[in-house]
């Protein structure tokens, strides 16, 4: 099944964590676990007053496959044809077990 | 790359890592093993609300508590983070 994921390395991807964050990042590695290494990594906070902002996570990071819920290819086309900034959105909630 | 594999790079190196608890480790990488326990020195801890602080000279920290961590970005362009083959097991 990892092997699916293994197509979208070196590929922008988003990644939805069990807490309900939304990471996108070039994916650099992962494993069978779904641990992710995340090159670039950026944080989307959505709120549903002020519209999008973005959080800068660090240059290398690994986000624990446990924590993952999704991970997305992000069609960079269709991405940076949208205004997220004017976008305003109620926060994803956390995961229930 | 290999998440573990980049790990195992890591050592001696600068390391941040959020538990699941929110609570945020900054260290050096001591060592590592392939559940991602990892013990680290010269720690400073921060809590999740950002308010409180400790040092710890040195700290063990369970892999499954692990939410992500952080490392400098030269490590991914290291021989043994690229090119190093996990070994297959069981997670603990």
């Amino acid at each position: 099944m990892a092997a699916e994921l293994g197509k979208l390395i070196d590929h922008r991807v988003m990644v939805l964590t069990n807490e309900g964050r939304t990471i996108v990042g070039d994916l650099a590695g992962l494993d069978q676990s779904i641990n992710l290494i995340l090159r670039d990594s950026v944080e989307r906070v959505w709120s549903s007053d002020k519209g999008m902002e973005l959080v800068p996570s660090g240059g290398l990071s690994m986000l624990r496959g446990d924590s993952v819920a999704a991970v997305c290819e992000l069609n960079a086309d269709a991405d940076a044809a949208m205004d997220w900034e004017a976008v305003k959105a109620d926060a994803i909630p956390r995961l229930k077990p | 790359m290999f998440p573990l594999s980049l790990l195992n790079a890591a050592t001696d190196n600068q390391i941040l890592i959020e538990l699941k608890n929110g609570f945020c480790y900054n260290g050096l990488l001591v060592n590592c093993d392939k559940f991602m326990n990892v013990n680290l020195k010269d720690v400073t801890l921060t809590s999740k609300n950002g308010q409180e602080f400790w040092k710890l000279n040195s700290c063990y920290i369970r892999g499954a508590t692990i939410k992500y961590f952080q490392v400098e970005p030269e490590l991914a362009d290291r021989d043994s983070a690229i090119s190093v083959h996990p070994t297959s097991h069981t997670a603990a």
